[in-house]
């Protein structure tokens, strides 16, 4: 099993490096089908928990089948598979994209609170931990590939991106000052998170997934115009309204 | 209760206590000066309750701090001071805790105290009082308690009517080991509630209806980001709350500190720090490292966790002390060292390091080291290493070294390295610096190891040399020289240059005697040579050979010297006997040894190894001393030898394995074993029962000459089966068991018979030899060529009788149906030749006749048809009989052999032979090899004979067929019996 988790690890490891060095190349693959093969490929295996969730539950002493249990996506935290279906292409991308932003933030709060054994010495029982850390970096970097690649289906289908640059992720506003809930529910509140954030992907696989059977989409490097959608984002409509999803990782 | 982590407030600061001990004495002496006075006032009983208690809480550090005063002490004075206090829990009544807390007050002065909780502050509403009591002997009249100050509740959590249940402490951060309690809240929750820690469930006591608590003893590091407890509604299935306690590790102490200079501008202080105790969630960072040297006071925030830097001042401080402080959250730990600066230096490591004026056998090594002062002394060692060797040097150095490496070995590779030390107080030594250098070659030092072998018979001399040791070569070897001098006669030297790795060379030599000088040469010169006499002759005389005994380690050997002025002896020997390139091998030996073991890696058991030993006369001539053979180990033999059996007679049979060879088995075969099994359970002389492996008893004949490979096994009985085996037998084993072959000893009597039989068989082909020799005489005498009819003299005889009822017509007229051949035997036609008649008189017998018979079937009676008569065949028959073979009927005259030439009495022996044939034959009488057959077409059914129709009508649908052996035959001299055979043939059948 770890052996499996590592390999699926590399590979995704691989195939985030290569997106987002195509990305900051400024190469993104200019056919639709390709890069939405690609889209559906990253989504899902982020969507695996295997990649993010299942190391930082590790991380955070939550793997026992209780706690498991209860580690289930809170509601509205992110939009269903029914409200990303029903937004618009672009009005997709940007709200996968902010999702995606969210989580980048959450991650690296949460590495930056998880001191590494280094410098002191690596006693045997960190090891997992090291490896379990490493996978949140691997994780981050695929996470970074994802977004670099929405950033090139946007543009394809000719929008014009309001995100100055796709791999860095957006200041996020800050949460309003609440009572510290303790580290345990924080803990949990981070398991469902990214409960939420696996789901999300898988829906995104699904939406990814009806995009490829859409007869209508085989276009390529359509000049870039205005749409309403692209409209809307002045003035959000009900329809191309940006999802913003609201859970949040412990930081 | 745990005071200790609870940071107790006292009433004054460090400054104040510090002038409170400068003034002591002063104070007490003015305290005396006003007793007088204090009593009469403090003789009343003022009410000295603390007032003003005041009571907050740190959650975190499960501490309640404390704060009062006592306003009614009199005078501004200090006074010592008890204070009482009472802990309660839930309720004022459950006191929980009570203690006494001295100090010294003034009036009004606030006085702090703190208190921790095992149990978090949050689980249990808690109530504090206190009560206090002058006790100074300057005041024993108030040396009483007050009252007790009211209770002063503490509530931090207020859970009631709630739906939320709370763990508590939160986030608490504890040390490994230590002991803590934690409670849960259940507020309004009415479901059973089940708490886990990392998953296992843990059973606490209630406290109260809506709290329990857990005491978790010496607790665990399990991870950084905390040790999870949670807890949950067992109706619900769900995850209430939960907390986590951060563990922390203990806090270790650095080891191995220590501190040292390589350049005493800088300090350097190492230490192994342990484990890290770092938590996640920021709830502990590592432990820091301070390091701290009192001389100086100076301070220095080490930034890496294992080592610290400290920069040496140029006040030539010399001793320094130095502590070492690291500290987390929970702990702080420190370790010390004292120690003079010029005791710790770690010299750099030296550079430059050269290699001057390298000869074949030395070299001078040059290097530099970073000077540390006029008064300082390094100890520079110096290592060489080659050829797997290793020579140490130690040299005393100020700046510069340099060392002379002597005794070199040419052509060698060579590393050297040096380090240094401080020779004055060793601390430690620097790393090393080094390199490698070469040895130039120089000319091999001594004569390549030289031997012949001489094919007997001729003048070819095959020189082998061995390799020079790298020792010896000094360098690589490139060629050998062979110089050839003759010895009898003047002549001029040859020289043959071979180059190397070559271990040999073939030389042709006539019958003179030959000096051989063999030399090694490399780059730098050639080796002495090596020099060996080849002699015109060699003396080789047959020496017989022995036999010797080796061991895994090889062979031991002796030999009696037979002269007394020898240069030494030569063992010789091929380490590879059965290849066909032998690897040959020597070793020289001096003149006063008479024995030698020969070893070799290649030796392997089982194979024979053959050895000569030569003796060296000072004139270098080698003579042939011993001959020696023998095994490592003998092994059994793999092999039986394939036998052959000979000469098997009913009583005896020879077993032969001629090409069995001796020589090439793994142990000296000494003999052999011949093992018989036979249905006899007595051997014969010669034998002795033996028993095999399986267990089945047979006879063994022993034979001891391993060269007579042929036995005969003898006695034995005739058709008898007997098994065999043979196998070659060593002084310890013998060979496999193998496979019996089988053996059956014929019958005595066929042997006998061929004795006869042979003979008179041989006399009767002679007899039909002769007989085919004679074969046309005989074929005259015995069946002559058959004459043409058409050409006959009968013919015309015919015609010359004018029968009409005869006529002798071509066959193409004809349309037959069937032949019949009727023939009449010899005797008969001579003895009717005379009597020939019609076909209606009676008295025609025995003529020979062919009939053309009707072919409709529905031919049933008489009628017309056609007859032949063959005279030829009673030619033939009367020629036969003139052989004399055929008995003759003693009736017939004499006369009738004259009148076979006669065509009248041959007609007239026809007649009768024809007239015969249609008269009754009995069946019983007929002598013919021919098979007959008889049957009635006129019932229609061929195949049903008759054995009755023996006297048809002429020309009848019956049909006769008669085949008469000639010459072999011979019928009886009867009229009667000699048609020989009759055949009834049905319409369709042909003649034959």
């Amino acid at each position: 099993m770890p052996t499996q988790t590592t390999g699926r690890t590399l590979l995704s490891l691989v195939l985030g490096l290569l997106f987002a060095s195509m990305a900051a190349m400024g190469s993104c693959p200019g056919d639709f089908h390709v890069l939405l093969g690609q889209l559906q490929k990253q989504a899902h295996a982020m969507q695996d928990p295997s990649s993010l969730l299942d190391p930082y539950m590790r991380i955070q002493g939550l793997d026992f089948p209780q706690l498991r249990e209860h580690c289930t996506e809170r509601p509205g935290a992110f939009p269903s598979e029914g409200a990303l279906r029903g937004l618009g292409r672009r009005g997709f991308l940007r709200t996968l994209d902010a999702t995606l932003g969210l989580v980048l933030r959450r991650l690296a709060a949460v590495q930056q609170q998880l001191p590494e054994a280094g410098r002191l010495g690596r006693p045997p029982a960190a090891r997992p931990r090291a490896q379990d850390l490493e996978m949140l970096k691997m994780a981050r970097l695929n996470i970074l590939g994802l977004r670099n690649n929405i950033f090139c289906m946007s543009r394809l289908l000719g929008s014009s991106w309001d995100v100055a640059e796709p791999t860095q992720a957006a200041p996020g506003t800050s949460p309003p000052p609440t009572p510290d809930p303790g580290a345990f529910q924080r803990k949990l509140e981070g398991c469902r998170f990214l409960r939420g954030y696996h789901r999300v992907l898988s829906s995104a696989g699904q939406v990814f997934g009806e995009w490829g059977k859409s007869p209508s989409q085989g276009h390529r490097h359509r000049p870039p115009r205005a749409l309403p959608e692209d409209a809307s984002r002045a003035r959000p409509s009900r329809r191309g309204r940006r999802l913003v999803p609201r859970g949040q990782l412990p930081r | 209760m745990l005071l200790r982590d609870c940071p107790v407030i006292s009433k004054r600061k460090p400054e104040s206590m510090a002038l409170f001990a400068v003034f002591q004495t002063t104070f007490l002496l003015t305290l005396l000066s006003l007793r007088t006075h204090q009593s009469e006032v403090l003789a009343e009983h003022l009410p000295l309750t603390p007032e003003a208690l005041k009571v907050s809480v740190n959650s975190a550090q499960q501490c309640l701090h404390l704060q009062w005063t006592v306003h009614n002490l009199p005078y501004n004075q200090e006074f010592k001071m008890i204070f009482q206090i009472q802990i309660s829990r839930t309720e004022t009544s459950n006191v929980i805790w009570m203690g006494n807390y001295s100090t010294t007050m003034k009036r009004n002065e606030t006085v702090h105290w703190s208190w921790e909780s095992e149990l978090p502050l949050e689980c249990a509403a808690h109530f504090v009082r206190i009560r206090s009591v002058v006790d100074d002997a300057r005041f024993p009249e108030w040396n009483f308690w007050s009252s007790w100050s009211s209770w002063q509740e503490v509530n931090v959590q207020d859970s009631t009517g709630q739906d939320t249940l709370f763990v508590f402490p939160k986030d608490k951060l504890v040390e490994e080991g230590s002991n803590i309690t934690i409670c849960y809240i259940s507020g309004n929750i009415q479901n059973d509630i089940s708490c886990y820690l990392e998953g296992e469930q843990i059973h606490g006591e209630q406290l109260d209806p809506h709290v329990s608590t857990f005491k978790l003893e010496n607790v665990p590091f399990i991870r950084k980001g905390g040790t999870n407890i949670y807890c949950e509604e067992k109706q619900r299935k769900a995850i209430s709350n939960g907390t986590v306690l951060f563990v922390s590790k203990v806090l270790e102490e650095p080891k191995d500190f220590s501190c040292e200079t390589r350049d005493f501008k800088t300090l350097i202080c190492t230490w192994d720090p342990g484990a890290n105790t770092a938590l996640d969630w920021s709830k502990q960072p590592s432990q820091s490292y301070t390091l701290f040297e009192s001389y100086s006071g100076k301070k220095k925030h080490c930034e890496e966790k294992n080592r610290c830097n400290w920069q040496i001042t140029q006040d030539s401080q010399e001793i320094y002390n130095f502590t070492l402080i690291t500290e987390n959250y929970l702990r702080k730990r420190s370790v010390n060292l004292l120690f003079n600066l010029t005791h710790r230096v770690h010299p750099m490591s030296p550079f430059s390091v050269q290699f001057e004026n390298i000869s074949a056998t030395s070299a001078v090594m040059t290097w530099k080291v970073h000077s540390l002062g006029d008064y300082f002394t390094l100890l520079c060692q110096v290592e060489l290493h080659g050829e797997g060797k290793m020579i140490q040097h130690n040299v005393s150095v100020k700046a510069n070294g340099k060392y002379l490496l002597n005794e070199l070995e040419p052509n060698t590779e060579y590393v050297a390295q040096v380090h240094c030390a401080d020779d004055n107080h060793f601390w430690k030594w620097s790393e090393w610096s080094g390199r490698d250098f070469t040895t130039p070659e120089a000319a091999p030092s001594e004569a390549p190891d030289v031997w012949r072998t001489m094919k007997s018979g001729s003048h070819n001399v095959t020189l082998f040399w061995k390799p020079l040791s790298k020792f010896h070569a000094n360098g690589k070897i490139l060629f050998y020289n062979v110089a050839v001098e003759n010895l009898d006669k003047p002549s001029r030297l040859e020289h043959r240059s071979i180059p190397a790795p070559a271990n040999s060379t073939e030389l042709t030599l006539d019958g003179c005697s030959y000096q051989i000088r063999v030399t090694a040469s490399n780059s730098a010169g050639a080796s002495p040579a090596a020099v060996i006499v080849v002699s015109a002759a060699p003396g080789n005389k047959e020496i017989e050979e022995e036999i010797i005994e080796g061991t895994e380690d090889g062979f031991s050997m002796s030999w009696k010297p037979q002269s007394g002025d020898v240069m030494g002896y030569v063992v010789e020997w091929c380490d590879r006997p059965q290849d066909p390139l032998c690897d040959f091998q020597w070793k020289k030996l001096g003149p006063n040894t008479t024995s030698t073991v020969i070893s070799s890696d290649a030796f392997r058991p089982g194979v024979q190894y053959n050895f000569r030993i030569y003796e060296l006369s000072t004139k270098r001539i080698a003579h042939l001393l011993e001959r020696k053979t023998g095994y490592t180990r003998e092994l059994a033999p793999s092999d039986n030898p394939h036998v052959v059996t000979n000469n098997l007679t009913s009583h005896s049979f020879t077993l032969s394995w001629k090409n069995y060879s001796t020589k090439s088995q793994p142990a000296f075969i000494r003999g052999y074993h011949v093992y018989l099994k036979s249905k006899e359970e007595q051997c014969q002389p010669g034998a002795e029962k033996a028993v095999l492996p399986d267990d089945t008893v047979c006879c063994q004949y022993k034979i001891d000459n391993p060269e007579q490979k042929t036995f005969t096994v003898e006695n034995l009985k005739p058709e008898s089966f007997y098994e065999f085996l043979v196998t070659p037998h060593t002084s310890f084993s013998e060979g496999p068991s193998g496979t019996f072959t089988k053996v059956r000893t014929p019958d005595e009597y066929p042997y006998m018979l061929v004795h006869v039989i042979v003979p008179v068989v041989i006399c009767v082909v002679l007899l039909v030899c002769g007989c085919l020799l004679k074969s046309q005489w005989m074929k005259d005498k015995c069946y002559p060529d058959i004459p043409d009819p058409y050409k006959s003299s009968v013919l015309s005889l015919i015609k010359s009788k004018e029968n009409p009822h005869r006529t002798i017509m071509s066959i193409s007229d004809c349309i037959p149906d069937a032949i019949e051949v009727v023939n009449k035997q010899e005797g008969s036609k001579i003895q009717s030749l005379g009597t020939r008649k019609s076909l209606t008189e009676p008295e025609l017998t025995k003529l020979s006749y062919l009939y053309l018979l009707p072919t409709e079937k529905n031919y049933s009676g008489p009628g017309p048809c056609i007859c032949f008569e063959n005279y030829t065949y009673n030619q033939a028959a009367s020629d036969c009989a003139s052989c004399g073979h055929a008995p003759v009927s003693p009736e017939a005259p004499p006369s009738q052999w004259g009148l076979l030439t006669s065509s009248e009495n041959l007609l007239k022996a026809l007649e009768k032979n024809y007239m015969n044939s249609l008269g009754e034959i009995p069946a019983g009488e007929t002598t013919l090899n021919y098979v007959s057959q008889l049957a009635s077409p006129m019932s229609g059914d061929k195949d049903s004979l008759s054995t009755n129709a023996l006297v048809p009508p002429p020309c009848s649908e019956y049909k006769m067929q008669m085949a008469v052996p000639l010459c072999l035959a011979s019928p009886p001299p009867t009229e009667n019996s000699d048609l020989s055979s009759i055949t009834l043939l049905g319409p369709s059948e042909h003649y034959r």
